[in-house]
């Protein structure tokens, strides 16, 4: 049992999160099981319509949840790669240069989503310098569609994300001892090896939490699908706003946004229950 | 001496203005140039109502939530939003008493006893002219072969609503018979690469020559062609497609009348011209003097304008938004 003290120092934080993160929670769970009048009226009328009707049209199952989940995984994979190759090379570098290793890597983040998104946009456009490299090299004879797609999505996804995995990322790489690995060199291992038997498998509470952290960010993205898919591309976060803003159902809405919201939860349980009975195997395998 | 003498006038002016404790009106408008316009004159209202009004950035379903919470006094809307707001009771009646100007609109400019049209925009086809040759005279022009994939509209909007509705008219079909508008709307997707967003978006992709021509409005033509972007607009023969900014009085709050005054003052022929000068909107009040003002007005143009019927409208949009996404953004 906590002191009574302990008690009184949290209850700030506990009528904050309660009041603007909890009770909002509970009445969007509510407002989903409500139906929606002609114009757009919540009527108090307990139903499980809104499920039935998610749960029951392929539309909303595979164009609209299977592929958000489906593109914020393959962004997440790849924020993860970049991320921790950025974080190693952050982690070894010089400690003058890691200040503004680190500090580059916050930069984008002082920058609004929207700015850097349009930016995006410029970058990856028909006369954009992606573009111009492509056909300048020859490795087109004119410009691509890059953008307004899937593959734009996910871009724009791992540039958001990936900032967020090399913090997750570079902190725990840090805190791992460089002798281990130079004892596993002493000891007849390849850097690869040391990297892939020590570094690595120490790395992964990072790996781990990074992962989570990118995912969490990339599976509630909203601005990034409205822009960069041009509106071809849907996404559940986008699907949600536009119920509730165009077609004015809110019990459809909040019914979108708790069923990403149980989905992805159950998902993350799942992933950090993996990579935790992996982790474990892998320290048990190098005990023995 | 002077200045002393002036400054204690001053604060004495400010400490007696504050005791008179001036009324407050909240009026939730669409933001940016609209509000910019709307506040041009303001300070008139303020003074001769004694009151300070406050704008705050909502519309649409921001915008009713905050009239539904009583948090302002008064709301725009468009058609969409002002059926809905009418439905759950948002909006006081209007008092033809206070809101004087009534008189003085267009007929197609009086929405209902709750709310009044302020204004109207003009959605038509803007174009690339050295790329779209003849111009064009039709909606019909943007399903042309020769410019697919180099065409575009906006998202699921009232727009496209409208657009969608026009499509089944010509069919054979209404407002209560949509499917012919559906089948063609989709046949129009098939020649879209974007759906554009922004209209900042919509500029870059006429200024890379991604899409010659669009459904736009008639100011955003003006703003690109500032913007160094040479674009033409045309009217299709079918008439324009007709924006509308409604006002209403949110029902229960403390300062009806002065919510009243202020939807006359948004009716007055000062604040009517200024939607004409500053944004480039039709004013719906009548007799308006505009020379020099390069902006379509008379009550020929407000009647020319495709407005839909609305009320049949709302009650089907969830199902035609769901449908708009299977069968148009699908590919």
């Amino acid at each position: 049992m906590k002191k009574p003290a302990n008690t009184i120092l949290m209850l700030p934080a506990i009528t904050i999160l309660g009041a603007f993160f909890v009770v909002p929670l509970i009445w969007v769970v509510i407002l989903s099981f409500l139906t929606s009048g002609p114009t757009g009226e919540v009527q108090n009328q307990l139903t499980v319509s809104n499920y039935a009707r998610f749960l029951t049209d392929s539309y909303y199952l595979q164009d609209l949840l299977l592929r958000t989940i489906r593109l914020a995984a393959i962004a997440t994979v790849f924020s993860v790669a970049i991320g921790y190759l950025g974080a190693f090379v952050i982690a070894r570098a010089e400690a003058a240069a890691q200040t503004w290793l680190v500090m580059l890597v916050m930069l984008p983040l002082w920058v609004n989503l929207v700015v850097r998104t349009l930016s995006l946009m410029v970058v990856l456009g028909r006369n954009g310098p992606v573009n111009q490299l492509l056909v300048g090299l020859g490795f087109a004879d004119r410009p691509l569609q890059l953008l307004y797609n899937e593959t734009a999505v996910i871009i724009g996804m791992v540039q958001v994300a990936v900032p967020f995995v090399v913090m997750s990322i570079f902190g725990v790489l840090q805190s791992i001892p460089r002798q281990l690995e130079h004892a596993a060199m002493t000891v007849g291992a390849t850097p690869l090896s040391a990297f892939r038997r020590v570094t690595f498998p120490l790395s992964l509470p990072g790996v781990l939490a990074g992962s989570v952290l990118a995912f969490g960010i990339n599976v509630e993205s909203f601005v990034v699908p409205i822009l960069l898919g041009g509106g071809r591309v849907r996404f559940m976060s986008v699907a949600a706003y536009e119920t509730a803003t165009i077609s004015n159902n809110l019990p459809f809405a909040a019914t979108i946004g708790v069923i990403l919201l149980i989905v992805t939860m159950g998902m993350l349980g799942i992933y950090q229950w993996a990579v935790r009975s992996a982790g474990r195997s892998t320290a048990v395998l190098q005990a023995s | 001496m002077r200045t002393i003498l002036t400054a204690i006038a001053l604060s004495l002016a400010t400490t007696m203005a504050a005791q008179a404790a001036p009324r407050e009106l909240v009026v939730a408008a669409f933001g940016g140039a609209y509000t910019d316009a709307l506040k041009k004159n303001i300070s008139t209202f303020e003074k001769e109502n004694d009151a300070t009004v406050t704008f705050v950035p909502a519309s649409g379903a921001d915008g009713l939530a905050k009239a539904m919470a009583k948090e302002v006094d008064v709301i725009h809307a468009d058609m969409a939003w002002a059926f809905r707001g009418e439905a759950q009771n948002a909006f006081e009646q209007l008092d033809p008493a206070i809101v004087t100007n009534l008189s003085t609109l267009y007929p197609r400019a009086k929405f209902s006893e709750y709310g009044v049209v302020t204004n109207f925009g003009q959605y038509g086809i803007a174009y690339n002219p050295t790329q779209v040759n003849p111009a064009p005279t039709s909606w019909l022009d943007l399903w042309k072969p020769e410019y697919e994939g180099a065409v575009t509209t906006a998202g699921f909007d009232a727009a496209n609503v409208e657009l969608l509705v026009l499509m089944a008219k010509l069919n054979g079909g209404s407002e209560d018979k949509i499917d012919a508008g559906f089948a063609k709307m989709k046949e129009l997707s098939k020649h879209i690469t974007v759906f554009y967003n922004q209209h900042a978006q919509l500029l870059d992709l006429f200024r890379n020559e991604e899409v010659v021509m669009a459904r736009w409005l008639r100011g955003r033509v003006d703003w690109a062609n500032k913007q160094g972007v040479a674009l033409k607009f045309a009217v299709p023969s079918e008439g324009a497609i007709g924006l509308v900014s409604t006002v209403h009085v949110v029902k229960d709050r403390p300062n009806k009348d002065l919510a009243m005054k202020f939807v006359n003052y948004v009716l007055s022929e000062t604040s009517q011209k200024t939607y004409a000068t500053d944004l480039g909107y039709t004013p719906a009040r009548a007799g308006l003097d505009l020379t020099g003002v390069d902006v379509p007005y008379g009550e020929d143009v407000v009647n020319s304008l495709l407005i839909s019927d609305w009320k049949k409208i709302v009650p089907q949009m969830d199902a035609w938004k769901e449908r708009w996404e299977k069968e148009i953004v699908a590919r």
